[in-house]
């Protein structure tokens, strides 16, 4: 390869590598504030971005689009915290984190619903004509990006050090508590600091829309890339995003040119994931010693969770049965195929519950181990000839055991990063599923997968496979019940509450949460297996970032502590899109898929709020009271 | 200067402070005393505003502040030197001072800071030689010097002290309490929670004794000291020698 395509790919490596660090920028300036991982962040750009094509669009001159556009970005970053996050004041850290999941759908799903997925282009700022520099193209917009990059740099070091509103920002981060008792009203610099974080993504996306195409599916990977830009660089630093955001556009601009265009997204998460093992605190940054996490008083208003199994398990647990054999003889064909599904998201779900209700852990990559057992039951059972129960459970030790090496290394440090791992574990794994044709049969994914085969029976009909759903879903939940009602669950709450506390205890938190993931994944990689032997076929498609938002929002709707919800909150994950269609009659359009998105983002929004203000509760327990008393419907008390 | 009455708190279901009548005039030096969980800290942080009571008043300078955030009660004249500190561990000393200042200042550059920092180092030295250390890297003593001084950063004409000699060895208690009795000869009042009795009470014009949330004693503090029902149930051992 010659210096000048080196040059070129250098050049655009770093055009994309700013804009990574805006979005980092805003993915710690977020953090730094408010504690808060803002999954939204990613989106901000790509609202930016969208938004300014549109308003060009619609005759507006650029000078005019981009600031307007800029600012709408701000007005929405501080009207979710106002609207949302404020109301979620007793909501703990990985709630918080969930809601902002909810933001992040919730853009995608009103931007697809209001201006469909097409590609909008928009005119560069100041002409198209090419520089030339030594015979390596730079466009002149390329270098607007870099030069509005370094002035937002000066300006947020001068901000966050030498300015009373930055320090009580980071003293508001820092130590909450003490911030309040020196009068930082931290509810008001934590909208502030949502207003700049659209404000830096809107203003990053803006100004790099007319690069490439302004697009709804932007989002996703820009928030990845964000991160990645503020992990690899270190979170509570200025200039560390700006470092990681510009070595990480080098590294795929690189990987891209010089190895293979096909594995970039590979190399690039695997980078990420490099990073999060090895220095999570990031290339600049330094090991996070602030205020411990505290769930003592969100624990005590919780209750007392039972921490044993009794009677009541057993009755319930038959009760749980009961309602899925009649559900199962008195649904109708279609909605038996939706029953179907939602048992298999319930089993993921299962898994889930330990993982983040009982150890505090947020998973989006579970659709990778899903992947595992959805692929160990295709390859195995159609190339080697294996017996489908042998290969399932294959999968289901695989999978267990990659969740052993990642949690070994993930769990070390306290706070979320399995959330970031395990998604771009996910985009690992979703690359090499599309890349690896002579394993995985490529995008097209391997047809023919029989039918499920136990013992000699075949389980074939929708009524045979709902059977062996029903019981692996309880058989899932067995085994659920028999973790969180023993020592290992009350360990597990024990930790997420106080976990130095429980340390101090004898609890193993690392081991115990390993064991929560690793429990976790296989319960997926059973989901996985299910699926492609119900459906035939195993392809990437099922298992992408999108099905990781069904998990979370089955999960929340569910409850993050109730076993017995994962159905619930799955079954309304799957009827969702039937409900729209029925409504709308567009399900399956661009707008009903938008549509579905903006749903599922309010309903996490929603129901966290409702979590966190006891409501929820109340609710369910009103519910569980109707259902004892025989739907006798008592006057609603106020 | 401070007047509560009838003042009840708690957290939920769980009540804390049970109808509290306490006052505090100016220049007096009060002691809150009792044993763990009697709602000493309870009672602070409703005073500063960082908790919200259930019902009652607390007036301030004959002013009503029940339902005045923490910032402006601060600019009314109240600091506080919280329970266990809560300095902000990642930032220097100096940006802590300096947002001990926030809530009189705002968010303007603080320009005007200089004296007011030449004024707490002058009390406490020691902080001068670490102003751009972490607070975090600090030793405990040097850590409640700092959160003394950030308290006194927002200029205060009443001084709410939480424990201040928890974790604190002797040595460095008496310190810190002659640091205070410095404060009170500028005329700052002060109304500190403290287990450590003896000592507190022979500072200490007048006292209060919390018990589960109640006033169950209070009076002059030669008074209370004599009290043997009292030495016995809540001052503790160490007094009867």
């Amino acid at each position: 390869m010659d210096l000048v395509s080196l040059g070129q790919i250098v050049v655009s490596g770093l055009a994309n590598g700013a804009l990574y660090a805006f979005v980092g920028l805003g993915f710690s300036l977020i953090s730094r504030s408010t504690g808060i991982i803002n999954f939204a962040q990613g989106d901000f750009a790509m609202l930016g971005a969208v938004l300014t094509g549109f308003l060009v669009a619609g005759g507006l001159p650029l000078i005019l689009a981009v600031p307007l556009a800029v600012l709408v970005c701000g007005l929405v970053g501080g009207g979710l915290h106002v609207l949302a996050v404020q109301r979620a004041e007793r909501a703990n850290m990985a709630q918080l984190i969930i809601m902002t999941i909810g933001f992040a759908i919730l853009i995608q799903g009103a931007v697809t619903w209001g201006w469909g997925s097409d590609p909008i282009a928009i005119p560069a700022f100041t002409g198209s004509a090419p520089l030339d520099l030594f015979g390596v193209t730079i466009l002149p917009q390329q270098l607007w990006l870099v030069g509005t990059l370094a002035l937002v740099t000066a300006s947020m070091w001068f901000f966050f050090h030498r300015t009373v509103l930055g320090l009580a920002l980071r003293a508001g981060a820092s130590n909450p508590l003490g911030a309040s008792f020196v009068g930082i009203d931290h509810k008001r610099l934590g909208a502030y600091s949502f207003v700049a974080g659209g404000l830096l993504g809107g203003l990053g996306g803006a100004v790099w829309a007319p690069i490439a195409f302004a697009q709804v599916d932007i989002g996703i990977a820009l928030g990845l890339k964000g991160f990645t830009a503020a992990a690899l660089g270190g979170f509570g630093t200025t200039f560390g995003p700006i470092a990681g955001g510009l070595i990480f556009g080098l590294v795929e601009s690189l990987a891209a040119g010089l190895i293979s265009s096909a594995y970039t997204d590979a190399i690039s998460y695997g980078l990420l994931l490099a990073v999060l093992i090895v220095r999570p605190q990031g290339l600049l940054g330094k090991i996070q010693r602030g205020a411990a996490d505290d769930n003592r008083e969100e624990v005590l208003s919780a209750g007392l969770m039972p921490t044993r199994l009794s009677g009541h398990d057993f009755v319930r647990f038959g009760a749980a049965v009961g309602v899925l054999l009649l559900l199962s003889v008195i649904l109708a064909a279609s909605w038996k195929t939706a029953a179907l599904f939602a048992g298999i998201t319930a089993i993921v779900v299962i898994g889930m519950v330990l993982l983040t209700g009982f150890a505090g852990q947020i998973s989006l990559g579970q659709g990778t181990f899903m992947m595992v057992g959805a692929y160990a039951s295709g390859y195995l059972t159609l190339k080697q000839g294996w017996p489908p129960i042998a290969a399932i459970a294959f999968g289901m030790v695989f999978a267990g055991l990659l969740a052993l090496v990642i949690g070994r290394f993930i769990f070390r440090l306290r706070g979320y990063y399995l959330a970031m791992a395990s998604l771009s574990l996910l985009m690992i794994f979703q690359t090499l599923a599309r890349e690896m044709h002579s394993i995985t049969g490529g995008p097209n994914g391997l047809p023919g997968i029989a039918p499920l085969q136990i013992l000699g029976i075949q389980f074939f009909t929708d009524d045979e496979v709902f059977l062996v759903i029903l019981v692996a879903t309880l058989l899932c939940l067995i085994a659920g019940l028999s973790i969180t009602r023993s020592r290992v669950g009350r360990a597990l709450l024990a930790i997420r509450s106080d976990e130095l506390a429980a340390r101090a205890c004898g609890a193993n938190a690392v081991w115990l949460k390993i064991g929560a993931f690793v429990f976790a994944a296989a319960c997926a990689s059973l989901a996985g297996s299910l699926y492609v032997h119900y459906l035939g076929i195993a392809n990437p498609l099922p298992f992408s970032f999108k099905s990781s938002i069904e998990h979370i929002v089955a999960l929340t709707l569910g409850g993050f502590l109730a076993l017995y919800g994962s159905y619930f909150g799955a079954a309304i994950v799957v009827a969702l899109p039937s409900v729209i269609t029925t409504v709308f009659g567009d399900a399956d359009t661009q707008a009903g898929a938008g549509l579905k998105f903006l749903l599922f983002g309010l309903l996490l929004i929603v129901v966290i709020i409702a979590q966190s203000n006891g409501n929820a509760r109340r609710v369910s327990e009103r519910v569980r009271g109707w259902i004892c008393n025989g739907f006798r419907l008592k006057t609603a008390e106020t | 200067m401070l007047e509560i009455s009838a003042l009840h708190a708690g957290y939920g279901k769980v009540a804390v402070l049970d109808a509290i009548d306490l006052e505090v005039n100016e220049g007096e030096f009060v002691a809150i005393l009792g044993p763990n969980g009697a709602g000493k800290s309870t009672l602070l942080k409703t005073i500063a505003g960082v908790h919200s009571p259930e019902r009652g008043t607390i007036s301030l300078f004959g002013r009503r502040i029940g339902r005045l955030g923490p910032a402006e009660r601060i600019r009314m004249g109240l600091g506080t030197i919280p329970e266990a500190r809560q300095l902000f561990s990642d930032m220097s000393v100096r940006e802590n001072l300096v947002l001990g200042a926030y809530a009189r200042i705002g968010i303007r550059i603080p320009d005007a800071l200089a004296a007011d920092l030449d004024e707490v180092f002058a009390l406490f030295p020691r902080l001068r030689e670490r102003e751009k250390q972490i607070a975090g890297s600090l030793s405990g003593g040097e850590a409640q010097m700092l959160a003394i001084a950030r308290a006194l950063m927002g200029r205060p004409r009443l001084l709410l002290c939480d424990e201040p000699s928890l974790g604190l060895a002797p040595m460095l208690v008496r310190e810190m309490l002659g640091a205070l009795e410095k404060l009170r000869e500028q005329g700052i009042t002060i109304l500190m929670a403290d287990q450590n009795a003896l000592a507190v009470l022979q500072m200490a014009d007048r006292g209060y004794v919390l018990d589960t949330g109640r006033i169950v004693a209070q009076g002059e503090s030669k008074s209370l000291l004599n009290d043997k029902r009292l030495r016995a149930a809540y001052l503790g051992a160490g007094l009867s020698q």
